[in-house]
């Protein structure tokens, strides 16, 4: 039994994962369809949430066609049950949730509808939940992703891919700050501080700290470590050698040493021709092309994420 | 893993505290290239003013961890620092016993900002390491006090051999004593009843004998003394190396020491085990790469590799790199 920061305790040991990157076109939708594909070979109940709202593109990645019901149906209360909307797809034990046919109206969900879906998706019973994100930092994404305590962030070795990455990073923390700081009431005390807070100079974790033990004392240590509670995993993708073989490694630990949460590294998936290929031919990467290097490499990185949920399965919901 | 503000100099450098200057020139090199303007790994991380500040820092880093004196009080407060550290907690134990917590205090104003909750744990196993280090060096010590030892013993032995010499020189001389008495016998018996040549060749015979052993004798008394000589040279005077005196690698170890630095300027270099042509290459160097120098013999050059091992690349094939070591300059 794991106790929220809400003080509400939660039996779920279901391992949720979101992912997202900072910016478009790094290959979540890719990695999340693939990934999935994978656990789900290999045994376990999956489901992926496709809640990259305002351009989603999930389905096409798992070569399922036009879906016919969505996260539209259910937003729109056409549908009650969230389970109604859960899409079985040609992999055994692999479901979808699509957002196909969202307009753009419902990609900036109203507060109410939020913390719906949220509670909605928290109360899904699957051994892997992955839930795709769209790029930006956006704050209904930033809530999204803060749905799980296990992200991950997938970036390309490109500055624009690098910045947009460290941004996304950046947003989370604010955002986790902002929350944790309404669940203590002190939000209206923070909010200025956090206003007044650049983004090119966030205040660092201590100063942070040394602010709130001002006002609560007594519930600081409970802060910090929800704080630090969050893990990212990073995946590499689009690898080229150009860039060096320890690329990854040697971002995570620049992450770890400057960037506020615990982060480790999961892999590369090298740049590949054949996943054009795959795409372009309606077909799932890891199916059709088992053998290349990058299905290689996505099964490794499959394997790092189950050795390190199974140290720990945590999904603490942040809107109870 | 901590965060940047609360490292200490060898977790910015990421290297362990028993680095030698070689590994922490290497690992600050590093670092600037991860931390320049154009780094893609940290690129827009940081602010120009937050950049200024982890250079600076870098920079402190190094210039206290290259310099003996300062690297050995740096470490003494480190050690001063887990302890208090460890004060303090017992102390905040004791204090909040009755409520049955233990309160991870960040930042605390006595403690500066560079101690956090964490530091007693690392510089706790910093002590461990820099004793590991200690033990380390002592079994190095030992080591080379045993590889003396051995050398020692190596003239001792031929020394020892000595005694043997005279002691066969002594049965010899004994029996030469009674052969000759024994020859001349013969003699006056050959004189008399005819000429007998066994004398003759006998006494020939050992006669080289001794003269090869005494020869054998003189040679180990020059080899000892010469041993000798070569104690008192690397002993006494290490800047009067000639290139027939060989250092152990352990008599130059820090910068003080061999204040120049070399690089290859050989496109490929080979690093070979033993300082001959012909003998196995064990790894080869790009061109530009910092050396180590240890030593030298002749035409070769002793280097220490990055694993601790011993390596030889020949002289023609590296050059002296100005001390000067501005930030600048390396990381161009």
């Amino acid at each position: 039994m794991e106790r929220s920061i809400s003080g509400k305790l939660t039996h779920d040991h279901r391992r949720v994962y979101t992912v997202a990157g900072g910016k478009g076109g790094t290959g979540k939708s890719f990695t999340v369809a693939n990934l999935g594909t994978i656990l789900a070979q290999q045994g376990n109940k999956v489901l992926l949430v496709d809640l990259d709202l305002g351009a989603s593109n999930l389905h096409t990645y798992l070569a399922l066609g036009k879906p016919q019901i969505s996260l539209k149906q259910y937003l729109g209360k056409e549908v009650n049950d969230i389970n109604h909307v859960v899409l079985e797809t040609t992999q055994p034990n692999l479901s979808i949730i699509s957002s196909s046919g969202c307009s753009l109206e419902i990609a900036n969900l109203y507060y109410a509808q939020k913390i719906k879906l949220i509670r909605a998706i928290n109360k899904l019973s699957y051994d892997y939940i992955i839930i795709d994100l769209g790029s930006g930092t956006h704050f209904n994404t930033l809530d999204f992703y803060l749905i799980s305590n296990r992200g991950i962030l997938i970036t390309t070795p490109e500055p624009v891919s690098i910045e947009n990455m460290f941004r996304f990073i950046k947003s989370i923390y604010l955002r986790k700050l902002r929350a944790v700081f309404k669940d203590y009431g002190l939000n209206i005390i923070c909010r200025e501080y956090l206003n007044n807070a650049k983004e090119s100079h966030i205040a660092s974790f201590s100063d942070i700290m040394k602010f709130v033990r001002q006002y609560d004392d007594e519930n600081n240590t409970s802060i910090e470590n929800y704080i630090k509670d969050e893990t990212i995993g990073l995946i590499l993708n689009q690898f080229r050698w150009q860039v060096g073989n320890e690329f990854g490694q040697k971002i995570t630990k620049i992450c770890n040493k400057h960037l506020y949460f615990n982060y480790h590294f999961l892999g590369t998936i090298s740049s590949d021709n054949k996943i054009a290929d795959a795409t372009m031919n309606n077909r799932v990467f890891v199916k059709e092309y088992s053998y290349a290097k990058a299905a290689t490499e996505i099964y490794n990185i499959v394997r790092a994420i189950t050795e390190e949920s199974s140290k720990q399965a945590l999904a603490l919901p942040l809107v109870s | 893993m901590n965060k940047f503000e609360e490292l200490n100099y060898y977790e910015i450098l990421e290297m362990p505290v028993n680095a030698s200057s070689f590994e922490i020139r290497r690992a600050y090199r590093n670092a600037l290239e991860v931390y320049s303007d154009h780094s893609l790994l940290t690129y827009s991380l940081f602010s120009v003013e937050e950049r200024v500040n982890i250079l600076k820092k870098l920079e402190d880093a190094y210039h206290t961890l290259i310099d003996r004196t300062k690297r050995t009080a740096y470490d003494a407060s480190l050690s001063d620092k887990s302890s208090n550290t460890n004060i303090q907690q017992d102390h905040k134990l004791s204090l909040h016993g009755h409520n049955g917590r233990h309160r991870m205090d960040f930042n605390s104003d006595e403690k500066g900002p560079c101690l956090t909750a964490g530091t007693a744990s690392e510089t706790s196993v910093i002590s461990q390491s820099i004793s590991t280090e200690t033990r380390a060096e002592s079994s190095l010590i030992s080591k080379n006090r045993g590889s003396q030892k051995s050398l020692h013993e190596k003239s001792l032995e031929i020394v020892d051999s000595r005694p043997t010499i005279s002691f066969w020189g002594q049965v010899s001389s004994k029996m030469i004593v009674i052969i000759s008495l024994f020859s001349l016998t013969l003699i006056a018996l050959s004189a008399i009843l005819g000429p007998l040549d066994l004398t003759g060749k006998y006494f020939l015979h050992l006669t080289q004998d001794e003269s090869h052993l005494e020869a054998k004798a003189k040679q180990a008394k020059v080899e000892d003394a010469d041993f000798g000589d070569r104690k008192d040279k690397v002993k006494e005077k290490p800047e009067n190396l000639d290139d027939k005196t060989l250092i152990a690698p352990e008599s130059i170890s820090s910068p003080e020491d061999l204040p120049e630095v070399y690089e290859n300027i050989a496109t490929s270099a080979n690093i070979r085990v033993r300082p001959t042509i012909d003998s196995r290459i064990i790894t080869k160097i790009p061109s530009g790469e910092e050396i180590n120098v240890v030593g030298k013999d002749g035409e070769w050059t002793m280097l220490k590799l990055d694993d601790h091992s011993i390596g030889w690349i020949h002289r023609s094939l590296i050059r002296k790199r100005p001390t000067n070591t501005d930030s600048s300059e390396i990381a161009q």
